[in-house]
């Protein structure tokens, strides 16, 4: 007689194997029978497997990226034991032939392989599969095609000094590029990378990932066809000198040159504007030769005002006495008329390097020129008067007259206009056309850097481009020459505070740039 | 026992991690690492709930990986890959359980009632259940109770039961990894399936009602 426990036992074996797919046909075919028949048995089994759909609920484990990159570097580990352990094996005669060091070699070659699989990780697999496209993102967003950059060679005359400067940055950045075209090598690049340079990169990685993928594919095509070319290597010197020289631009002269379609246009107008670049940075001045300069034209300065006479600005009480006042446009003219009579005390004061570019500017120029010295100058040395000084001068240097009316003034106007005249006495900072005063353009003081220093690094020319890359608060809030009261022709009536470098004006590039060599127009104030 | 060349043949024309494994074999650490993309949250799962910790189940499945790597210059296919994988494995757990046996480190299976801590599957389903008994199970509450009822099964019927669900093993191939017969993992896993029923029923029906 069958133990009822062990015919229920089958019974459920039945229908676990059953449902398992475990039966054979027969028996499967009789439990099927059973379940069309028997309610019981057909509950049981819908029990049972309700219970096993129930285990779908348990969670799914997921590892890490660290899982599997510890789980490789074991492997390396085991392929590195495996080898010293086979070439411990063999006899010492053996060890020093050449089969050792063939097994070496193809062990080694397995290893390298493993290694660079470590690296590939995600996603440093992306990165590296694209390392030169993704280390040169921002340089390949800059143009569409090699064509431009053989034009902008061609039109350089291959000197790509105007672009790059003379120091040594530009072979830097190409021996970068070209250690990022070797695959083989890119892991161990990418190791000796420091941490500031893996954040950098990194940050690239994630502006490449978030490209459209038409305008990644657009990248990678571009890369391929600049190292696949005939001229490779002058289309990636080009290429990386050109990215120096535009990312010292303000993003909005970088978006009207990528934005200039016609491809001579272009070339030709990074070309003038480097060229223009370059000769604003010979007229830059360090600051100590920007104190040695004030101070030098100190005297001839004395004498313009006194011979300007009757001619001082308006609302600016005094002057040297009691006058007429006369409009900017008659100090200008007075001003462009003598310009000759000062420039020999100018060119006198410059430091070597800036006296010839500052001779071959025109007239107008150099005035503006020299007034934006004089600003920086001035902007150089504001913070540094004490308010000891300033009453000391108030007190014995200021006639009774002068006295009277700033002490008219509001506090607040009273301390910036004597600051004012302190400065313009003392040579600090004296009152003077700002370069491109008359029409809003380039007040920026042009770009800092010392004369050894020919390359762009901060803002740009402020002569050929509309309000400057200066920087917006150097003269005042309203853009004069620090005085609430300052030359008239430093001011117009809507000046609001010099656009910076990315401010509306650069946002324009369908605005023609005027032409740098046209005199400044007369200001529209008078 | 040999493997035979056309078991081999076999193996290798119908499994693709055999083939990728015969790359291995050749030292192409590109197969090893697409092998272990494949299968490593699957091991990491399995060696989970067979030792009942997450980092324990991490170090394990490395080991079983860095086995199957220096094994490679040794490997003919004999089975399906994932057989001879999970065989791996099951040693490899068999080994830490006993290690940590040994070390009177019990609470492996913290599920167990035998083994586990206060929160037994009773607990787990008054918290899950008890205080609204009308509600219907919430995916949340039914994942622990079925958690806690896998928790329950021994050792070899949760390996077993995980083996059949979730990688799909046969019971010939679960034998071959267990190294037991084919008739005691039937055996095994009804026993196993019988007793997730008995603890999981009354939830699931009770569910069912609420829901009808």
């Amino acid at each position: 007689m069958n133990d009822p426990h062990d015919a229920d036992q089958q019974r459920l074996e039945e229908i676990v194997a059953y449902l398992d797919g475990e039966l054979p046909p027969e028996a499967g075919e009789r439990v099927e029978r059973l379940l069309a028949s028997d309610e019981a048995y057909r509950r049981q089994l819908q029990s049972i497997e309700r219970a096993w759909q129930a285990l779908d609920e348990l969670p799914l484990t997921t590892v890490d990226d660290r899982f599997s990159r510890t789980t490789m570097e074991m492997a390396v580990q085991a392929a590195q034991a495996e080898l010293q352990e086979r070439t411990q094996s063999l006899p010492i005669v053996q060890r020093r032939a050449r089969l050792s060091t063939a097994l070496a070699a193809l062990t080694a070659a397995a290893l390298g392989f493993l290694v660079v699989r470590l690296a590939w990780r995600q996603p440093d697999r992306a990165l590296l599969a694209d390392l030169p496209v993704i280390d040169n993102v921002d340089v390949y967003s800059q143009f569409e095609d090699v064509e431009f950059l053989r034009r902008l060679h061609q039109e350089l005359g291959g000197q790509l000094d105007l672009l790059a400067g003379k120091s040594d940055d530009l072979e830097q950045r190409v021996s970068r590029f070209q250690a990022t075209l070797q695959a083989g090598s890119r892991d161990a690049w990418l190791r000796q990378l420091e941490d500031a340079e893996r954040t950098s990169l990194r940050a690239k990685y994630y502006r490449f990932r978030d490209l459209p993928d038409p305008e990644q594919q657009r990248l990678r095509q571009l890369h391929q066809d600049v190292v696949g070319a005939p001229d490779a290597a002058q289309l990636q010197r080009t290429m990386l000198a050109y990215h120096t020289w535009l990312s010292g631009l303000p993003q909005a002269l970088q978006f009207e040159l990528r934005t200039t379609g016609d491809v001579g246009q272009r070339v030709r107008k990074v070309v003038q504007w480097a060229e223009q670049m370059r000769e604003d940075a010979l007229l830059a001045l360090s600051e100590e030769e920007l104190r040695a300069f004030a101070a030098a034209v100190r005297k001839p300065m004395e004498e313009f005002w006194r011979e300007s006479g009757d001619r001082s600005p308006p609302g600016r009480p005094g002057g040297r006495g009691p006058s007429p006042r006369r409009g900017p446009l008659a100090v200008w003219q007075f001003a462009l008329e003598n310009m000759d009579r000062f420039e020999a005390a100018i060119v006198a004061a410059l430091p070597p390097r800036a006296r010839e570019p500052f001779e071959q500017l025109p007239p107008a120029l150099k005035l503006q020129q020299f007034g934006a010295w004089m600003r920086q100058a001035e902007a150089q040395g504001r913070g540094q008067v004490s308010q000891q000084e300033l009453e000391r001068f108030f007190a014995e240097e200021l006639d009774a007259e002068t006295r009277e009316s700033l002490l008219a003034l509001p506090p607040e106007q009273m301390q910036q206009a004597v600051e004012w005249r302190y400065r313009r006495q003392t040579g600090l900072g004296p009152d003077w056309p700002r370069r491109g005063g008359f029409d809003g353009r380039g007040d920026g003081p042009g770009p800092p850097g010392g004369p050894d220093d020919m390359r762009p690094r901060g803002p740009g020319p402020g002569r050929e481009f509309k309000g400057g890359f200066g920087r917006p608060g150097d003269f005042g809030p309203r853009g004069g020459f620090g005085s609430p009261e300052g030359p008239p022709w430093s001011r117009r009536p809507d000046d609001g505070p010099p656009p910076g470098p990315q401010g509306p004006p650069f946002s324009r590039p369908a605005e023609p740039a005027p032409d740098p060599a046209r005199a400044p127009e007369p200001p529209l104030d008078e | 026992m040999a493997i035979t060349d056309s078991t081999a043949e076999r193996f290798t024309a119908q499994d693709p991690d055999v083939r990728l494994m015969l790359r291995v074999r050749g030292d192409d650490a590109e197969a090893f690492e697409e092998l272990m993309l494949r299968y490593q949250n699957r091991l990491v799962s399995l060696l989970g709930h067979l030792t009942g910790r997450r980092d324990l189940a991490e170090d394990l499945a490395q080991d079983v990986f860095l086995r199957v790597y220096r094994a490679r210059k040794n490997y003919v296919p004999g089975s399906k890959f994932s057989t001879w994988l999970f065989t791996i494995a099951h040693n490899v757990a068999s080994n830490a359980q006993r290690t940590l046996a040994r070390r009177r480190e019990v609470d492996i299976a913290a599920g167990d009632p035998s083994r586990s801590g206060p929160l037994t599957i009773d607990a787990a389903a008054v918290a899950a259940s008890g205080l609204m008994p009308t509600r219907q199970l919430d995916k949340l509450e039914l994942r622990d109770v079925v958690n806690m009822a896998v928790a329950t099964l021994n050792d070899r019927q949760r390996e077993a039961v995980l083996l059949n669900k979730f990688e799909h093993l046969s019971y010939e191939e679960i034998a071959a990894v267990m190294q037991l017969t084919p008739a005691a993992v039937k055996s095994l896993l009804t026993r196993a399936r019988t007793k997730l029923r008995d603890i999981l029923e009354p939830y699931l029906q009770q569910g069912l009602r609420v829901e009808g």
